[in-house]
């Protein structure tokens, strides 16, 4: 059995990979996001962020001040019904 | 009548197998079933409810391994039951990827295991977890060796990736639906019910949604503090199972009963609460860990998250639990969990309060945790979303009415203050109402 | 040892920082005004293709294939290239025109490509609708990258060879004297609570570097930057969406472009569906916002190229900016004054593809003097001489 700790658990990214992020000189959240890949799964964040911060508070001294960039959509939206709303190519 | 019928499935309880005060006991007995349907998960019936969520049909059959994860092929199961995680993924009528907790069942659904052989209970591919037992970095990965092998490293992840296959069938595009009001409030909850009641008694149109199927937010799930839910003023126009799903800078899109609806409005409100987590510690993804919340969310369909429960924290979910389970639960409510225990399914947890460290078993590990707030779509509106020191979450920046740094944006009742009693965040949510007023009419 | 100042930590920048380190030039400071991966670098959809109307472009980026082919091997640092190919569609006589005359150049130039018959298509995406397709185009040797690695792949690279890379880090101003840059003016920075816009804050207090020469490879903030020394560039910054899909198990061989609508997608290693399309009319500056407009707009041209799509969701939505010029080729090489100073920059939305070859070029150019005839073509003052450089295979 391997005990591993999910930090994100839409893209399996363990405790231990952030750190090893941190160590290999990514500080920043949007950096550590980039490279170990936590926050860009399923749920686009909505678990992780927060405990990465709380890590990254814990770990560095200092909470990441933002958050990763919220971007639309909040949750998956089929094609199909965005394709529905356009039409006003105007904007 | 339902409660003479035998129990349907290992996990479901009916009304009396609760205490007789349960406020759950209540709740069940006053939104009793009405119809058992079947649903087939690969390839087994099984005995669920028509419209409870679909994974608390499968949780009330015992099935916890829904689905398996990306790289490690780790079992996952339900885990929040509100849509904000990956563990209950399926395969849903030939359509890939569909979360069950956020589907009502249907008679004759068709839900197949994804991203597993054979199935997500039983999956070879979990080797991956235990040939990388610390992680498998991706990044390097057999590059030391280059050339061809690496090449042919790189088709075989190709082949492992992604979760589900593309949908059986080419979908009809739905009607689309366009609405111009003067506010827009996101979330019915106590302060969302509240901040919409206030701005249409002042005559502006307010259109009020909310993704669950009726209003409340919090307190759907927590009968034990079931004062009467909110009602909304008669001048509110009210869309249930309409979640908003994008904003932009003048615009929100909802998703309502699977249709896009655009939304104009001149202010945007949002009520979006906080959200739950279990934390980080060693097995925290096994089946059969759960957040507070989504237990009793369960409960109030009539499904135990377990026989066998350890219930970590206390906040009131923790509570309500704890009350309604009886002898079913061992309540640790100061204690922090270090590790979760079970390879398959939960089985057990290491526990650690100050000096102490304990180990107890359990079928469920159930954890009322920090919450923090749900800023994303307040900070896609282009709200300042900051850390707060004092909750140790993002929360979007806001002045004393809720009034964010970009105009016409708001936010108001539990998103902004944490966890409060209802009556508290009604009052947020009035304040806010009353000062998109003044703003709606001095623009 | 010359010291040389690189402004723009993105793909050029580093790799032109890790050449000329190869090169013996060791004392090269990168600076970037964000993170790693933050600008164009870190927000493209990794298509890499050397289908182009002109014949320098296709010479360059089949020698860009043959680096990014071997990059995980030399860089150590795997980098999921896959030659799926890159399929073009046109709908009009004109385009399709276009289209053959492109190909036969490609061919002259030594690509297999080939022109392809629309009911052709369902061999290569069994998925696409070739309804109102006129022609197509297929070269199986152009293909996806992820992005992200060539990054901290030439950035670990450049600094074991000596190169320091700064990011958070800000240009303010230049000293200058005799025509020549004698020093960049630089401040820390830390990012203001909105990434959509261009805001970065000052964290600390400006500072001089001293050097002898200045490359400067900022991408869509490259006329910016060339302001504070009163040097006009005509290239400018458009905001280009771009989203990404649900993961699914792999099915989608090549990139399809249309050229029609700007329309692109493409399967990334993890199984989503990656592209975006034209969006009329284009903001100018730099704006990395998302906008509901973009998104319909994909969603309506992507379902009717590929109508099953439809019950496939979208997960995020980002944006990036392209750095266009008047004639869609870049500009690149040494201007009259200051005398020191080389530019890289208006690479349209092809910079990442081109950059590692483009960052072999600099640094011979820079390193030693050496002036290649790219560098005459393709020079800021083919705009006053006339003597524009076109290229149509534009995509998005």
């Amino acid at each position: 059995m391997t005990a591993k700790a999910m930090l994100c658990r839409c893209e399996d990214v363990t405790l231990d990979e952030v750190m090893e992020a941190l160590d290999a000189g990514h500080h920043d959240i949007e950096s550590v996001k980039r490279y170990t890949g936590f926050g860009t799964g399923w749920c686009q964040g909505k678990q992780c962020v927060v405990d990465c911060a709380r890590l990254l508070a814990q770990v560095t001294g200092r909470a990441p001040e933002m958050p990763i960039t919220p971007r639309p959509p909040l949750h998956p939206v089929p094609l199909g019904v965005l394709a529905s709303l356009g039409g006003d190519e105007e904007g | 009548m339902l409660a003479a019928t035998p129990p349907m499935a290992p996990r479901r309880i009916l009304p009396a197998d609760l205490p007789p005060d349960s406020a759950f006991a209540r709740r069940l007995v006053a939104h009793r079933p009405t119809a058992r349907v079947t649903v087939d998960h690969d390839g087994s019936p099984v005995d669920a409810v028509a419209g409870e969520p679909l994974a608390v049909a499968l949780l009330g059959a015992g099935t916890l391994t829904l689905a398996r994860s990306v790289k490690y092929h780790r079992p996952r199961g339900a885990m929040c039951l509100r849509g904000d995680c990956d563990g209950c993924l399926v395969r849903l009528d030939g359509v890939p990827n569909v979360m069950a907790c956020q589907t009502p069942v249907r008679a004759g659904m068709v839900v197949q295991s994804q991203n597993a052989f054979p199935t997500a209970g039983l999956d070879v591919l979990r080797v991956t977890d235990w040939f990388f037992p610390k992680h498998l970095d991706h990044h390097h990965l057999l590059v030391q060796f280059g050339g061809a092998l690496n090449r042919t490293m790189q088709v075989f992840a190709r082949r492992m990736a992604g979760l589900g296959t593309l949908p059986d069938a080419v979908a009809a595009l739905p009607r689309a639906e366009l609405v111009t009001v003067d506010a827009l409030v996101v979330g019915a909850g106590s302060s969302g019910v509240a901040c919409a009641n206030a701005i249409a008694r002042g005559g502006a149109s307010v259109l009020l949604v909310d993704e669950r199927e009726g209003p409340g937010g919090t307190r759907r799930d927590d009968p034990t503090d079931d004062a009467a839910y909110p009602g909304c003023d008669p001048a509110v126009t009210a869309r249930y199972g309409a979640g908003a799903v994008a904003t932009y800078e003048d615009e929100t899109l909802l998703l309502h009963d699977g249709r896009g609806v655009s939304v104009r409005a001149r202010a945007r409100v949002f009520a979006t609460g906080c959200r739950e987590s279990v934390g980080t510690f060693p097995q925290n993804d096994v089946p059969g860990v759960f957040t507070a919340r989504a237990c009793a969310l369960a409960l109030c369909h009539g499904v135990l998250c377990g026989e066998r429960v350890v219930v970590v924290g206390d906040g009131p979910f923790a509570r309500a639990l704890v009350a309604a389970l009886g002898a079913r639960v061992t309540h640790a409510p100061g204690a922090a969990v270090v590790e979760a225990l079970g390879g398959r399914a939960v089985r057990g947890a290491t526990l650690r309060e100050g000096a102490r460290t304990w180990r107890v078993k359990c079928d469920a590990l159930v954890i009322d945790g920090e919450d923090s707030a749900a800023y994303e779509l307040a900070g896609q509106a282009g709200a300042r979303v900051l850390w707060s020191d004092g909750r140790r979450c993002f929360v979007p920046e806001s002045d004393a009415d809720g009034a964010t740094n970009y105009t016409g944006v708001y936010v108001t009742g539990s998103l902004r203050w944490g966890r409060r009693a209802p009556d508290a965040r009604a009052r947020d949510g009035a304040l806010t109402g009353a000062r998109v007023l003044r703003d709606l009419e001095g623009r | 040892m010359p010291r040389v100042v690189v402004i723009g930590a993105g793909i050029l920048g580093l790799a032109t920082a890790y050449n000329l380190a190869k090169r013996g030039v060791k004392d090269v400071l990168v600076v970037d005004r964000a993170y790693l991966c933050g600008g164009a670098s870190g927000r493209n959809g990794g298509g890499v293709r050397a289908q182009f109307s002109s014949e320098t472009n296709i010479r360059l980026m089949r020698e860009s294939i043959e680096i990014c082919r071997d990059f995980a091997t030399e860089m150590k640092i795997n980098v999921w290239f896959r030659q799926g190919g890159y399929l073009f569609l046109t709908r009009t006589a004109a385009r399709a025109r276009d289209l053959e005359e492109n190909v036969a150049l490609q061919n002259r130039c030594g690509l297999p490509t080939r022109m392809l018959d629309p009911s052709e298509l369902h061999r290569i995406v069994p998925e696409l609708s070739s309804e109102g397709v006129r022609a197509a185009s297929f070269n199986p040797g152009d293909g996806v990258v992820f992005p992200w690695p060539f990054i901290w792949g030439y950035a670990r690279a450049a600094k074991d060879l000596g190169v320091t890379v700064r990011p958070f880090t800000e240009v303010v101003g230049f000293e200058t004297r005799g025509g020549r840059v004698t020093g960049v003016r630089l401040r820390p920075t830390r990012l203001s609570p909105l990434d959509a816009t261009d805001e970065v804050l000052p964290a600390g207090d400006p500072y001089t570097e001293a050097c002898d020469d200045v490359v400067l490879c900022a991408g869509a903030w490259s006329p910016k930057i060339a302001a504070l020394l009163g040097l006009a560039l005509p290239n400018k910054p458009h905001r280009h969406e771009i989203c990404s899909t649900e993961p699914l198990k792999p099915w989608l061989g090549p990139l399809v472009a249309d050229l029609s609508d700007g329309l692109y997608f493409s399967q990334s290693m993890r199984g989503e569906i990656v592209g975006g399309v034209a969006v009329e009319p284009v903001p100018e500056g730099i704006n990395q916002q998302s906008s509901r407009r973009f998104l319909t707009t994909y969603a309506r041209a992507l379902v009717r190229a590929i109508p099953t799509m439809a019950g496939v969701r979208v997960l995020r939505q980002w944006a990036g900016c392209y750095d266009l010029t008047p004639d869609g080729s870049p500009i690149v090489g040494r201007v009259a004054e200051p005398s020191n100073l080389t530019l890289a920059c208006g690479f349209m939305g092809h910079g990442f593809m081109m950059a590692p070859v483009m960052g072999r070029l600099l640094a011979e150019h820079v390193a030693t003097g050496q002036t290649s005839p790219l560098f005459a073509r393709w020079g800021l003052d083919r705009f006053a001489r006339g003597a524009l450089e076109h290229e149509n295979m534009i995509i998005g």
